[in-house]
């Protein structure tokens, strides 16, 4: 075995597609890369660990370090008419995003960062694979909230609820008081659903760290048997970890097959074999009329730390479990969009070059925005949302956005399962090409080509 | 119909009229009283009947247009000129809407005498409206007996009573076990039964006439009861209660912005160099007022977003003449520093609109629970 160069400073690689970092301090023993494997030394066909791209996708991740002593004789930090500063809503990907892409190319202006949560930086995509690869809330914990607050010089205000905005003054209102700004960007995410006839604390969303982490707390100590309801991506991706990490899975859905907004019958077909062949539980064409919670002596494991809960479903069919989770879908926050005048369609309406969104020195990105009617929750185009954003909000040369449909992977191990462009519901799947271990489709929409799938065994 | 005559002639049906006749009496009757009603305890009772007859109590019921906008301008109007009368307004105010949606045929009887301030009515809901978000222990306890029930217990401080008047109340059903069952919702004659406690000196707000309720055994029958259970009635009454309050604020914020340019022409060359000048209180103040009229559009609305924005714009009006009224005694110099001017005054009024139930920190911790994700334990 060669000695590893310590010499050299580590380096860090960010994925393009889906944000996760390679640090070369740490390798990726998962997929064989020892601590202190550089990157240069990576095999080509090394895929990224969770969403599948190679290594060519990855590039150089530099964290911005500020200085304010170097850029002080440059730049007087009082300007007026900006004292007031920028304000960022969210603490997610897109908020620390956005707050680095300001910080690369502005060391002094105030930046305050309000957020619902504790303002800790990770990494959303991961915790739909992270229960079966063992990992806890302080692992997947990249930096705390505090510290990359001090690195970005931001006022972080965490565990603060923003219940107003009045764009026309610009203030911005929360249970922490009233902020003034000079622009301001929302970066608020959007929230899980709860299906109507599910009391809300009888079922988990996983939808950010904090609630992963409840429920990783309550399956770490023994199997339990989950009901997860809704086949989309995070319900099919939870369904297979939780299944992988030893638990009894339910996925429970409407359609005949999972992933029926994405996949056509043939392949949501062949990928509901998949994971069947897993020990995932498919329960097509179901909807959940209503639920109980069962006395203690009657818990399917019979251990009272466990919930129990009786799901009553259509067709007079009944499952206990001892956890619900609801993967039913995400909304962003109308209200507080409507309360400060901002135009909504299905997300906050932003002007698909500038990234503005209908009132002056708002900006908004992320899973909160709406662009062309419909919102684009992936993580792969927030870094460039970002560029643009603090393009326009600093000085210099104004950068303009166009989107570009994501590359989309599902998290799984039984197959690969990749979109190039999103599909849409009136589109036309036709066939490709199908192998014994590879089909390939393409979604056409008045003669184009929107979308393409390839789902391949995994080898 | 009757009711309707007792309008002095002033009907409803003009809105303006009613306002012009409004500030006409808070104008050149109240505000010469306004020192007085803050600091020497002064209970305006024959300007409370005036702004009775005049529609300054009724524009909000059912029964006379459901005009919240109408109501919240009427009580903006009283307070413009008297902060304390402005709050006894909300009192007198939501007093008579518990009266009227309770629907109980003998309350209903005597909501015209409440409507326009022939009698006055208070409102004992600051501790309900805290204990029930978990914020502290309900103050009465209430036990059944064979006309209905009786109640014990003592409320610190209750507004716009007096010997002869009324107002609301709630208290916890308890059993034999002394476990509360459910919470009812009454209105309390004040007679014999009724102790009213002298109240330690307020830094302002003297004329309120506020006082402490002890209740010994106090009986109530159905005559009285406006909702029992209590919960479901103020869970749809609250959001309502929590906007009317708003009135009384934008009128102490437009006070203040008075005072800011009351001395706008000889101290205006050193006042540019403060911050919130009058004319951006006043855009604020444009921008607020706007979205509560927004709202007053559908006062009993139950959606939690429509809660959520209600509780959000009361807690803008309470920031809002806070900080209005501290730069009213800023824009006014050491005029505005002396004991009795009206930013002195504007201060004590904007503190109260800021303590008073719903609080700030109040509403912050009902928006924050309002606004959390509720997921298993």
């Amino acid at each position: 075995m060669s000695r590893v160069d310590t010499a050299t400073p580590w380096q860090r690689y960010i994925c393009r597609a889906c944000g996760l970092i390679y640090d070369e301090q740490h390798g990726d023993t998962d997929s064989g890369l020892a601590p202190g494997t550089r990157f240069a030394d990576i095999p080509e066909d090394w895929q990224c660990p969770l969403c599948g791209v190679t290594k060519a996708d990855f590039e150089l991740f530099e964290r911005p370090t500020v200085n304010t002593e170097a850029q002080s004789g440059k730049r007087n930090p009082y300007r007026p008419g900006s004292a007031a500063g920028v304000l960022v809503i969210g603490a997610g990907i897109a908020g620390w995003s956005i707050v680095e892409a300001i910080r690369r190319r502005d060391a002094a202006v105030e930046i305050t960062l309000i957020t619902a949560c504790n303002g800790d930086v990770y990494h959303k995509p991961e915790l739909s694979v992270a229960i079966a690869r063992g990992l806890d809330q302080r692992a997947l914990i990249r930096e705390n909230g505090s510290e990359a607050a001090r690195r970005l010089k931001v006022s972080l205000v965490a565990n603060t609820i923003v219940s107003g905005i009045s764009s026309a003054v610009k203030i911005v209102r929360s249970t922490r008081g009233s902020f003034p700004y000079c622009k301001l960007v929302l970066a608020q995410g959007a929230q899980s659903q709860v299906p109507e006839n599910i009391p809300p604390q009888w079922c988990w969303r996983i939808n950010h760290l904090s609630a992963w982490s409840g429920l990783q707390h309550r399956l770490a100590k023994q199997p339990a048997r989950i009901a997860i309801i809704g086949a989309g991506m995070i319900g099919c991706e939870l369904a297979e970890n939780l299944r992988t990490a030893g638990h009894e899975v339910y996925l429970i859905f409407r359609g005949d097959t999972p992933l029926a907004k994405l996949l056509p019958p043939v392949a949501g077909q062949r990928f509901a074999e998949l994971l069947s062949r897993e020990g995932v539980h498919c329960v097509s064409n179901t909807v959940v009329e209503s639920v109980e919670l069962l006395p203690h002596d009657e818990h399917p494991s019979g251990d009272s730390n466990q919930g129990a809960y009786r799901l009553n479903l259509s067709h007079d069919k009944h499952l206990i479990s001892n956890h619900i989770v609801a993967a039913t879908g995400l909304a962003g926050d109308k209200r507080l969009a409507l309360v400060a005048g901002l135009e909504y369609d299905k997300g906050i309406v932003v002007n698909p070059v500038s990234l503005q969104t209908s009132a002056d020195d708002i900006y908004a990105l992320g899973d909160c925005v709406s662009l062309a009617g419909a919102p684009c929750r992936f993580i792969a185009p927030i870094a460039e949302q970002a560029k643009v954003i603090a393009s326009r909000i600093c000085d210099g040369e104004e950068l303009s956005y166009q989107h570009r449909a994501p590359v989309i992977r599902l998290k799984v191990q039984s197959c690969s399962l990749m979109w190039q462009g999103v599909p849409r519901s009136q589109g036309e799947w036709r066939l490709v090409s199908d192998m014994p271990n590879k089909l390939t489709m393409k979604q056409l929409l008045a003669g184009e080509i929107i979308s393409t799938l390839e789902l391949a065994l995994a080898v | 119909m009757q009711a309707v005559t007792t309008l002095n002639g002033s009907s409803l049906v003009n809105p303006d009229a009613v306002l012009e006749k409004l500030r006409d009496i808070a104008k050149n009757e109240l505000a010469p009283l306004a020192g007085r009603i803050d600091q020497q305890g002064f209970y305006p009772v024959d300007t409370m009947r005036a702004l009775g007859g005049a529609g300054a109590f009724s524009a909000h019921l059912d029964r006379y247009g459901q005009r919240f906008d109408l109501a919240l301008s009427a009580m903006q109007t009283v307070s413009r000129y008297c902060g304390s009368t402005g709050f006894i307004t909300w009192c007198q105010d939501v007093c008579g809407l518990y009266m009227e949606q309770s629907e109980n045929s003998h309350l209903l009887s005597r909501l015209d005498s409440q409507a326009f301030a022939k009698t006055l009515g208070g409102t004992g809901l600051s501790n309900p409206m805290k204990s029930l978000t978990g914020i502290e222990a309900m103050a009465l306890h209430a036990t059944k007996s064979p006309r209905g029930y009786r109640v014990s217990g003592t409320l610190p401080w209750v507004s716009n009573i007096a010997s002869g008047q009324y107002f609301a109340a709630v208290a916890a059903v308890k059993d034999d076990k002394s476990k509360a069952s459910h919470e009812i919702f009454f209105l309390i004659d004040i007679r014999d039964r009724v102790k009213l406690n002298k109240c330690p000196k307020f830094s302002g707000m003297e004329g309120t006439s506020t006082w402490g309720v002890t209740l010994d055994n106090y009986e109530v029958d159905e005559t009285n009861i406006i909702a029992d259970p209590a919960q479901p009635f103020i869970k749809r009454i609250r959001p309502a209660f929590v906007l009317l309050q708003m009135g009384w604020g934008f009128g102490v914020i437009e006070g203040a912005i008075a005072s800011c340019w009351e001395v706008e022409n000889s101290l205006g060359h050193v006042n540019q160099y403060l911050h919130n000048r009058p004319s951006q209180l006043e855009d604020e103040l444009a921008e607020l007022r706007e979205r509560v009229m927004l709202l007053a559009r559908d006062p009993y609305c139950g959606d939690k977003h429509h809660v959520i924005n209600v509780l959000d714009a009361r807690a803008q009006t309470s920031e809002l003449a806070l900080k209005a009224s501290e730069s009213a005694l800023l824009h006014q110099g050491a005029r505005g520093y002396l004991m009795d001017s009206d930013p002195q005054r504007r201060v004590r009024e904007a503190h109260f609109v800021a303590i008073v139930t719903p609080a700030i920190k109040h509403l912050r911790w009902e928006i924050s629970k309002l606004m959390s994700e509720n997921m298993p334990a």
